[in-house]
């Protein structure tokens, strides 16, 4: 299961959390949503980030 | 996880503010020139960057309360000084049915709110076509967006 967790706190700063991905597809499919809220400050990668994603198979 | 990013807002979505104003018992006045406020800047507060007090009480749309009685004041939409969207302008002197619909001076509850209507709009606009559900859960006075992929 993938989940982006996108948290407002109670003095409306805003945090978005990838869970479950790996490699970039997290920030790629974050990125419209985090810059339609306002402007990214702060970007924390985890280790996850830097893994390749699983490779899709192809039936030929 | 993959990620974190911080998110400083932006108000540049007036149909996201709308949808905000609703949850404060208030209404967005589109193309409005003029807010209510003191009326007369008396010195006693620092003023904003980028704006004259002069200018005060002038706005490009405002948000005002649904059931206003004599003396509310409104909040104006103001350029952004970086101009990238709006500010909201609000005089909180002697205030207090205002305050309490958007949470306080620097309007925290408002402010929530468009964030959550912004975030849920494009989560399924941007991502529902990739499978992705979009959940709004209030925790308390925190608001919590799930966007889930199974």
């Amino acid at each position: 299961m993938q989940k982006i967790i996108i948290e407002i706190a109670e003095d409306a700063s805003v945090s978005v959390e990838g869970h479950g991905f790996k490699g970039p597809e997290c920030k790629q499919l974050t990125a419209a949503i985090e810059e339609a809220i306002g402007t990214v400050e702060k970007v924390t990668f985890k280790p996850e980030y830097r893994q390749a994603a699983p490779a899709k198979r192809v039936r030929a | 996880m993959s990620h974190i990013s911080r998110v400083t807002l932006k108000v540049r979505d007036l149909d996201a503010l709308a949808e905000a104003a609703e949850h404060c018992d208030m209404t967005l006045v589109r193309g409005a020139q003029t807010h209510k406020w003191f009326g007369r800047f008396m010195g006693d507060t620092a003023v904003p960057m980028g704006m004259d007090p002069e200018d005060y009480g002038k706005c490009e749309h405002k948000l005002a309360l649904k059931h206003p009685q004599h003396g509310d004041y409104e909040i104006g939409l103001v350029p952004a000084y970086d101009g990238d969207g709006y500010d909201l302008a609000i005089d909180t002197w002697n205030q207090t049915r205002l305050l309490d619909a958007v949470g306080g001076a620097s309007m925290p509850k408002l402010k929530r709110e468009y964030a959550a209507a912004v975030a849920v709009a494009n989560a399924k606009k941007k991502l529902g076509h990739k499978g992705f559900t979009v959940t709004r859960t209030n925790i308390g006075n925190r608001i919590q967006i799930a966007l889930v992929r199974r």
